[in-house]
């Protein structure tokens, strides 16, 4: 953790964000069409805190919450869904993507034995599953992924970003931590490191290089307060952890965009012609 | 209530249906204003004319000689490339027949409204006497951060009140950015403005650290600052509405208000939530706070313009970066 006053880091209210977001995820999953949402529990911070906002939002009767287990998903990861899933008071369903997974390496050869890979697959196979939960259950796939994850780029394309809503995705890790302990998660759920778990012994910051603090002081001060990055290393920010930071945010910018559209015409579609997402209701 | 200001703290009487008492001021019949604290729905002109029916009758039930709306109410907000779709004729068409519908009742609608060419205005438009009597276009369009409406808009280029027979009072129209000039208000102010009508759909934004006094969105303190700066500062009264619900995962923040001359909070709306909110003025409160704090006598409108004149001109001189 490096030191430094705590107006350089995110804080935003947890009963503030716990009033606005259950209003706003419960607004804007209704004017889809739909009553119910549905959401993947890997037994991990973020999703726990978006499926006891979702519980509040939408009343826990109308929350599906699934938990997708491949082999290798480490075993307290089960025990934490189940935690997470009465504090919520929600039934929790657990589909074994285990078979799914293995038939999917056995059909692209190598992928079992490259770790990467391997969890980009576990991480498709729980976007088919929760896709097809929707279509199943009436319910909309809601996300979970923190404001942190996505600057960083540290998700799956087409894996856990495929969701319809982020209520999450305006908050940094730390704000969602004290978001998940104002809400009631677990302890042990909000005090673990975090992991994707898509291979044992994997954990966010490892993988990253940096800490989540380190990381959510830098990305608020850079964008939230419009520092520049050279002003943060000048202001005593280690340089190592200002331009890693700073090269995943800008090197990961594609995983926030649809496929780019290559123009020819004079009104491109999201170009010249853009439309309101919630048009007509 | 503010020391010093005792004398004024009648006229009071905030309805709010949501359950506080009227108390109408004595001797003056009591001008009752209203406000639709409103979620539009998003591109669907047929489905808000519906609603703003429906509201304008909850106004008339309640007894409002002046009922306003928010920015945008007859569209919602980010309507985007939408705009020319749902642009409306400033004269006749669905903007007529409202005002039709709103018989005796003033009311102030925000639309967009067709520009002579070129894209449309984002509008106040107010309705009174069964025809469009003023249009005012959003003069300062917000174009950075989050916004875009210089994209999909033209600016407005003039600040004008509105004489109302109706009302007895000359309103002043200003849609949302345009309230974070100081400026606007000034120049409708010196044009004789005795209530300012103010349209907001104000995107909630900078959400409380959590800190005393530090409670919901910074954006709405901010205009709650705004409101009662202009009502004290120039001695007018304030209605200004502000939309709630949410768009395209923005929240709208509602917290409406209804502030007298002195810049008293006579009603306001609740966070978040639809609200009619409805409130009794008494006019004379312009001329008992105009006399008590004379600003808008003692304001210095030539030194003022001198001054304005002086920076121009300085500012044209500068070298250029």
């Amino acid at each position: 953790m490096l030191s430094a006053s705590a107006a350089d880091a995110p804080r935003t209210d947890p009963r503030a964000a716990e009033e606005v977001l259950t209003r706003a995820l419960r607004d804007e999953v209704r004017r889809t069409g739909f009553e119910r949402g549905v959401i993947g529990l890997s037994g991990g911070l973020d999703s726990a805190a978006a499926l006891l906002l979702a519980a509040r939002a939408l009343g826990p009767e109308r929350v599906v919450a699934a938990a997708l287990p491949v082999e290798g998903s480490p075993p307290e990861a089960r025990a934490h869904a189940e935690e997470v899933a009465r504090a919520a008071g929600v039934r929790l369903r657990v589909l074994d993507l285990g078979p799914v997974l293995t038939s999917l390496e056995a059909a692209l050869p190598g992928s079992g034995a490259d770790r990467v890979r391997r969890g980009n697959l576990a991480a498709r196979a729980r976007m088919i599953a929760l896709y097809d939960l929707s279509a199943a259950e009436r319910a909309l796939v809601v996300g979970t992924s923190d404001k942190t994850e996505i600057l960083l780029g540290y998700t799956t394309l087409w894996g856990d970003m495929a969701a319809a809503i982020l209520p999450l995705g305006d908050l940094y890790k730390t704000e969602v931590r004290a978001l998940a302990r104002h809400l009631g998660v677990p302890a042990a759920v909000v005090d673990k490191p975090p992991s994707p778990d898509l291979w044992a012994g994997q954990t966010a910051e490892g993988e990253l290089g940096f800490t989540y603090a380190d990381a959510d002081r830098v990305l608020y001060q850079w964008i939230d307060l419009g520092r520049r990055p050279v002003d943060l290393i000048a202001g005593g920010l280690p340089e190592g952890l200002v331009r890693a930071v700073e090269r995943r945010v800008v090197g990961s910018s594609y995983k926030r965009r649809m496929p780019l559209v290559l123009k020819v015409s004079s009104r491109t579609v999201s170009m010249e012609f853009r439309l309101p997402r919630d048009a007509g209701t | 209530m503010r020391a010093g200001w005792s004398i004024l703290g009648w006229g009071e009487g905030a309805v709010n249906l949501r359950g506080a008492g009227a108390a109408a001021a004595p001797g003056e019949r009591p001008l009752r204003v209203a406000i639709a604290q409103m979620h539009p729905r998003l591109g669907d002109l047929e489905a808000n004319l519906a609603l703003h029916r429906e509201w304008i009758g909850r106004a008339r039930e309640a007894g409002a000689a002046l009922l306003v709306f928010p920015e945008l109410s007859l569209t919602g907000y980010a309507v985007r490339d939408l705009a020319p779709s749902l642009a409306l004729p400033a004269k006749g068409g669905p903007l007529l027949a409202l005002a039709r519908s709103a018989g005796e009742m003033a009311v102030a609608v925000g639309a967009v409204v067709e520009a002579r060419t070129g894209p449309p205005a984002n509008a106040g438009v107010l309705l009174e006497r069964g025809r469009v009597a003023f249009v005012h276009r959003k003069a300062y369009l917000p174009n950075h951060g989050m916004f875009e409406e210089a994209r999909y808009f033209s600016p407005g280029d003039r600040f004008r009140v509105h004489r109302s027979k109706a009302l007895g009072l000359s309103l002043g129209l200003l849609v949302c950015r345009d309230l974070w000039h100081l400026s606007s208000a000034v120049a409708l102010s010196w044009r004789g403005m005795d209530l300012l009508v103010g349209l907001s759909a104000s995107p909630g934004r900078d959400l409380s650290e959590g800190r005393p006094g530090d409670d919901g969105f910074g954006s709405l303190r901010v205009l709650r600052l705004l409101d009662e700066t202009y009502a004290r500062c120039l001695g007018v009264f304030v209605v200004h509405a502000n939309r709630v619900g949410t768009e395209e995962g923005v929240t709208f923040a509602g917290g409406s208000e209804v502030r007298d001359p002195t810049g008293r909070l006579v009603a306001s709306g609740p966070d978040g939530e639809e609200a009619l909110v409805v409130a009794d003025l008494d006019p004379d409160l312009l001329r008992r706070a105009r006399t008590a704090l004379p600003l808008e006598r003692d304001e210095r409108r030539d030194l003022v313009a001198r001054e304005v004149r002086d920076a121009l001109r300085e500012r044209g001189r500068r070298p250029a970066d």
